[in-house]
């Protein structure tokens, strides 16, 4: 690779390409490279952003990341806003969102990708919540059906991941899952973030069934529809809470998500019985 | 809703003469009879709130508008719902307070 030849990382059909100012040996390589035009094009700048002489509609994660509109640019960091130093990372979007710049300061990863938690994941949802889908907390599997199992941390989806795979089902993500949709269908894709399990895969296939898991005593099933399933949804999700417009989007598509499949809340014994007792549903 | 019921009387009718407006902030769907409200954020804090408007509530919700006033609401909730002017009237201020505490309605 020669210095401004692109690398491209694609994730649930959503590609982002960056371009190096710096030597062809330190930049990010990228595993692949998709054969369709980039939805975003980053240019990747080693030396600290410019200042910022407004920081509007701000969203601060704490710690970890913020965000803030500053002109017409879309501006993500990977630290609060109230942090002392500035963010080793920083994406300052065009307006489009198609394009951009990403300042790095600090030592350069050593992984594919150039933006590196939590920054990819937040520019994922930004880009979903353009009306492309939306992230879930949640655990997919491919028994030749697809199941979506969510849950918040520690309700289970590691412990049914292990349990499907084990199995010979195969897991998509263990914590991480963007469901899309196509022509009235919903797919699930799998993503490379959090999770647990290494065993995940990248590959797609139309939803099901959809379960919000919880630890049981026993296996059982309690169908969920309308507002409720929904909200379930919705708490299970991370949405653009910083966009209305993109909140907006996300709620009509989780009603259509809940509209078109079955949806449960499923108490679980970790063993064998319960893979078929979600087959059978 | 003893707390309420605690301010019937005049308080509880100068409260129905307020009119509410919805906030701008507030990204809500109608899902069947019910309704979804979900604030827009500036922060971490409280991510949780994602709230389900029953289908009393969900219709107070549609007739706030910047207009009308409690009284009025009152009244058609009362012709649409099958509801004493009494049990609207509580109703209605219980929702209007529960509303105008997560800030989706605003004093106008």
């Amino acid at each position: 690779m020669t210095q401004g030849e692109p690398n491209t990382l694609e994730i649930a059909g959503i590609s982002v390409s960056w371009l190096c100012d710096s030597k062809p040996d330190e930049c990010i390589r990228a595993p692949s490279v998709p054969t369709h035009p980039s939805d975003v094009t980053l240019h990747i700048r080693n030396e600290p952003p410019p200042p910022f002489p407004t920081k509007e509609k701000p969203f601060d994660a704490g710690q970890t990341w913020a965000l803030f509109h500053s002109g017409n640019r879309l501006v993500l960091q990977n630290a609060g806003l109230g942090a002392r130093t500035p963010p080793p990372r920083c994406l300052i979007l065009a307006h489009d969102l198609k394009s951009g710049d990403l300042h790095m300061t600090g030592n350069t990863p050593q992984d594919t990708d150039p933006l590196g938690y939590p920054l990819n994941q937040v520019l994922w949802i930004v880009l979903l919540a353009q009306g492309r889908g939306v992230l879930f907390h949640a655990c997919g599997t491919d028994d030749g059906k697809g199941y979506l199992f969510l849950g918040n941390s520690g309700d289970g989806k590691s412990t049914t991941a292990k349990l499907l795979f084990d199995h010979g089902l195969a897991v998509l993500n263990d914590d991480r899952i963007i469901v899309r949709e196509t022509k009235g269908v919903f797919w699930m894709h799998g993503t490379p973030w959090h999770g647990d399990f290494k065993e995940h895969s990248s590959h797609a296939l139309p939803v099901d069934k959809l379960f919000f898991l919880r630890h049981g005593k026993k296996n059982s099933a309690r169908a969920k529809t309308g507002a409720e399933a929904v909200s379930m949804l919705l708490a299970r999700a991370f949405p653009p809470f910083w966009d209305k417009q993109g909140m907006a989007f996300t709620i009509e598509f989780c009603q259509r998500l809940v509209s078109a499949i079955p949806c449960y809340e499923l108490t679980f014994v970790p063993d064998a019985r319960m893979i078929d007792f979600v087959r059978n549903l | 809703m003893d707390k309420i019921q605690g301010e019937r009387g005049n308080g509880f009718m100068h409260f129905l003469e307020k009119v509410f407006k919805k906030n701008e902030a507030m990204v809500f769907r109608k899902i069947g009879e019910e309704c979804i409200l979900v604030p827009v954020r500036q922060g971490a804090g409280d991510l949780e709130s994602i709230y389900t408007l029953n289908e009393t509530a969900a219709r107070i919700w549609d007739l706030v508008d910047g207009t009308a006033k409690g009284t009025e609401i009152r009244d058609k909730i009362t012709e649409e719902f099958d509801v004493t002017p009494e049990q609207a009237e509580k109703d209605l201020v219980h929702h209007l307070k529960e509303l105008a505490a997560i800030k989706a309605i605003i004093e106008n």
